[in-house]
C-alpha cells in the first residue's frame, strides 16, 4: 500500500515540479550560450553588451534556483493542504491504509522530491561550471591535456592545505556536508508539513494559521542557530586569546552537531504533530 | 452466507457515543447514542438538518475521533480494516479535478479489493459519462454521480450514503435508487442519510430518526405504516413538527 | 417505471395485491417463472426485502411455487388462481357495496344501479 499511495502522490507532485525544472534547465542552457559568446578579441561595445546579458542572465538563473526550491516547498505544502485536510481528505482518510502509512508516504516522497529538485539545482550549477571550463580552457589557446592537468595539482594541494586547516579531509568534509544537507531538506520539509497540520488548529482560518506556525517555528529556529553558534565563537575567542591555530572543522562542528540534532527533534515532533492532526484532532469540513 | 460471517460481531455497533466539537463549550453535537445495525437492511438515517447525521457518519468513517463512547465496526474499532469493508459517499466533492475520470477509476481499484471496474465503466456508460472527461470540464452534478458510481462499485459489507439524492435530478435520483436496490445483497447493509424521505421511503426496510443529537426512534418502515397509518414521510413532519 | 404505491399502507401489502392482480389476470401465466426479486423490486422500486416479503405472502398461498435454487413459478393450479381471483372480486364487491351504502343507497337501488351502469357501458361498446 505505501508503493501505490507514494505512486499517486508522485503523480500529484510530478507535473508542476517538471515545468520548473524545465524552465530552470532553459535559463542554464541559455547562461552557456551567453558565456560561449564572450571573447575577449570583442570590441568594447559588444564586450559590454555581452557582459551586461551575461549578467542578466545569471541573475535569472539566480532567481529560477530560488523559485525552483521555495516553489517545491510551496507545492508539496499545498498538495498535502488539499488531499490532507480539504474536500480530497474524505477520499484519503477513507483509504484502506493506516494514518502511519499515508503520513509516510506523503513525507517520504516530499522528501524525495525535494531532494530530486535540489539534485537537479546541483546538476544545473555543474553545467554551469563545465561550461565555463571549457569555454576557458578553449580561449586560453593551451593544450586541453596540459590544462587538465595543472587543474588536477590546483585541487589536489587544495584538498592537502584542506586537511590541514580543517582538520577532515576534504572527501570527508563533502560527505559529511552532504549528510548534514539532506537532513536539513528533510526537517524542512517535516517543518512546512507540520506547520500545514497545525494551521488546522485555527479552525476560522487554516492556511493563515499554517502561514503563523510557519513564522513562529522558523524564529525558534533562528534563536537555536544563535545558541548553536555559541560553541564555535568561544572556542575560537579561546583560540585568539592563546594564539594557537585549531582546525576549522573542530571549530565549527558542535555548531553543525547541534544544528543536526536540532533538525532531527524537530523532525520528529512535527511527525508526531502531523500524526496526530490527522487522527485525533481530524475535523474537516 | 459466507463461513466468517457466521460467528462474527453486528456490522455495526455503536455504544453511548459522544461528540463535542472544539470550540463549541458543552454543546454535545452527538449525545449518548447507542445503535446496533445488523447485515442486509437498507436503512435511513432521517433528521433535520444539524441533528448530527453527518457527525455520526464521520465517526463511523474514522474520520472524527469521538469524544466519549465507542464505535464497533465488525468488532473492531474505525481504521484501515474497517475502512477495506464500508464503501462511504460524503456530502462533499472528494474527487481530485486535475484527473480524469478512467484515472479515478484506476485509482480506486488500485486502492479497494472489493472494487469492481466493469461494474464502474458499465454504469459510467448508462449515465453517459466519457471515462477520458477530466474531472474539472464536469459539473458539479455529474461529479456526485461519477463519486456514487466509484463508491457503488464497490463490493462493501456498509455502504454510508450521505445526502445521495439531495443535488440530483429526478431522473438521476431513480438511476441512484435503482442502482441501490440492484446493488442489494443479503451481506451487506446501507446506510442513506437524507432529509428527503418521501423519495426514499419505499426503498427503505428501517428507519433511524434523530434529534439533538440524539436517537429518537430506530424502528421498521412497516412497523410505522402499520402502528401509525401514515407513510414515514408524514409520520416525520409530525415527529419534529415546530 | 415505479409501481404507483400509496403512503399509508404497509408496502409490501400493496405489493402482494399487485403481484397477484398480474397472476390472476394472466400476465404472468401458469407454470411460468416469475422475475427475481432484485428485478421486480428494482422495477417497483422498492426494498428487495419488501419484495422478498410480499413473495414469502405468495408462497403461502400456493400462488406461487419456488423450486429450489432455481427461481420461483407460477402454480399450475388452475382452479387455486380462480379462487384468488374469485377472493379479489369478492373484496371489490364488498368494498363498493360499502361505500355505495355510505352514501345512502339500500342494496336494491344498488343492484339497479348496477345494471343501469352495465347496460350504458354495453350501449357505448356497440
Amino acid at each position: 500500500m505505501l508503493g501505490k499511495l507514494m505512486k499517486y502522490e508522485w503523480r500529484g507532485l510530478r507535473l508542476p515540479l517538471l515545468i520548473m525544472l524545465g524552465i530552470l534547465g532553459g535559463t542554464t542552457l541559455l547562461t552557456c550560450a551567453i558565456i560561449f559568446t564572450i571573447n575577449p578579441k570583442m570590441d568594447n561595445v559588444s564586450a559590454g553588451f555581452s557582459t551586461m546579458s551575461l549578467v542578466l542572465c545569471i541573475l535569472l538563473y539566480y532567481f529560477g534556483i530560488i523559485g525552483c526550491s521555495v516553489g517545491t516547498m510551496l507545492i508539496i505544502a499545498i498538495r498535502f493542504y488539499k488531499t490532507t485536510y480539504t474536500d480530497q481528505g474524505y477520499l484519503t482518510h477513507t483509504l484502506p491504509v493506516t494514518s502511519t502509512t499515508l503520513l509516510a508516504a506523503k513525507t517520504i516522497t516530499a522528501v524525495l522530491c525535494y531532494l530530486a529538485m535540489l539534485a537537479g539545482i546541483f546538476a544545473t550549477i555543474m553545467i554551469i561550471l563545465g561550461a565555463i571550463y571549457i569555454h576557458v580552457s578553449n580561449l586560453s589557446g593551451y593544450d586541453k591535456v596540459y590544462i587538465d592537468r595543472m587543474v588536477g595539482e590546483v585541487l589536489s594541494e587544495m584538498s592537502m592545505s584542506f586537511r590541514e586547516d580543517y582538520g577532515i579531509s576534504l572527501g570527508g568534509f563533502i560527505t559529511f556536508y552532504t549528510v548534514f544537507m539532506i537532513i536539513a531538506c528533510i526537517s524542512s520539509i517535516m517543518i512546512i508539513l507540520g506547520c500545514v497540520s497545525l494551521g488546522q488548529l485555527y479552525t476560522k482560518h487554516r492556511i493563515i494559521g499554517a502561514i503563523i506556525a510557519y513564522f513562529a517555528i522558523v524564529s525558534v529556529q533562528q534563536v537555536i542557530s544563535y545558541i548553536a553558534m555559541l560553541p564555535t565563537y568561544s572556542k575560537m575567542l579561546r583560540a585568539e586569546a592563546l594564539s594557537e591555530t585549531i582546525p576549522m572543522f573542530e571549530v565549527i562542528s558542535p555548531t553543525m552537531i547541534i544544528s543536526l540534532l536540532w533538525a532531527v527533534v524537530v523532525s520528529v515532533i512535527m511527525h508526531i504533530i502531523n500524526l496526530h492532526m490527522m487522527t485525533k484532532r481530524l475535523n474537516l469540513e | 452466507m459466507n463461513e466468517q460471517y457466521m460467528n462474527a460481531a453486528p456490522l455495526l455497533q455503536i455504544n453511548d457515543l459522544c461528540k463535542r466539537y472544539p470550540g463549541m463549550g458543552s454543546y454535545m453535537s452527538v449525545f449518548h447514542m447507542n445503535l446496533t445495525i445488523p447485515r442486509g437492511r437498507i436503512i435511513g438515517l432521517l433528521g433535520p438538518n444539524g441533528c448530527g447525521k453527518t457527525t455520526l457518519i464521520k465517526m463511523i468513517n474514522g474520520l472524527l475521533a469521538p469524544t466519549s463512547g465507542t464505535v464497533y465496526i465488525n468488532g473492531m474499532f474505525p481504521g484501515a480494516q474497517s475502512k477495506r469493508v464500508i464503501s462511504y459517499l460524503p456530502e462533499r466533492t472528494y474527487l481530485d479535478n486535475g484527473m480524469k475520470v478512467r484515472q479515478m477509476v484506476d485509482y480506486f481499484g488500485d486502492f479497494y479489493e472489493d472494487f469492481s471496474k466493469e461494474k464502474a465503466y458499465s454504469m459510467l456508460e448508462s449515465l453517459g459519462i466519457s471515462p477520458e472527461a477530466r474531472l474539472k470540464t464536469l459539473s458539479k452534478g455529474t461529479k456526485e454521480k461519477v463519486q456514487l458510481i466509484l463508491v457503488m462499485s464497490r463490493n462493501a459489507e456498509l455502504y454510508i450514503l450521505d445526502e445521495p439524492i439531495a443535488g440530483v435530478d429526478p431522473a438521476a435520483r431513480d438511476y441512484i435508487l435503482r442502482t441501490i436496490i440492484t446493488n442489494y445483497n443479503p451481506n451487506s447493509t446501507i446506510i442513506l442519510s437524507t432529509h428527503l424521505i418521501s423519495d426514499i421511503e419505499n426503498v427503505l426496510d428501517d428507519v433511524i430518526f434523530m434529534k439533538n443529537g440524539s436517537l429518537m426512534l430506530y424502528t421498521s418502515v412497516d412497523a410505522i405504516r402499520d402502528q401509525q397509518n401514515k407513510s414515514v414521510d408524514a409520520y416525520f413532519r409530525e415527529v419534529y413538527a415546530c | 417505471m415505479a409501481w404507483e404505491l400509496n403512503s399509508d399502507r404497509p408496502i409490501y401489502a400493496q405489493i402482494l395485491e399487485k403481484l397477484q392482480v398480474r397472476i390472476v389476470c394472466g400476465t404472468y401465466k401458469p407454470g411460468e417463472w416469475l422475475p427475481s426479486v432484485r428485478d421486480l423490486a428494482a422495477e417497483a422500486s422498492v426494498n428487495p426485502n419488501t419484495m422478498q416479503r410480499a413473495f414469502t405472502e405468495l408462497e403461502r398461498s400456493g400462488l406461487v411455487i419456488t423450486q429450489r435454487n432455481m427461481g420461483r413459478v407460477v402454480t399450475q393450479d388452475v382452479q387455486l388462481i380462480e379462487a384468488a381471483k374469485h377472493r379479489m372480486a369478492v373484496t371489490q364487491m364488498n368494498s363498493f357495496f360499502e361505500n355505495m351504502r355510505q352514501l345512502g343507497y339500500s342494496d336494491g337501488e344498488i343492484i339497479s344501479l348496477v345494471n343501469q351502469t352495465a347496460n350504458t357501458a354495453d350501449n357505448t361498446n356497440t
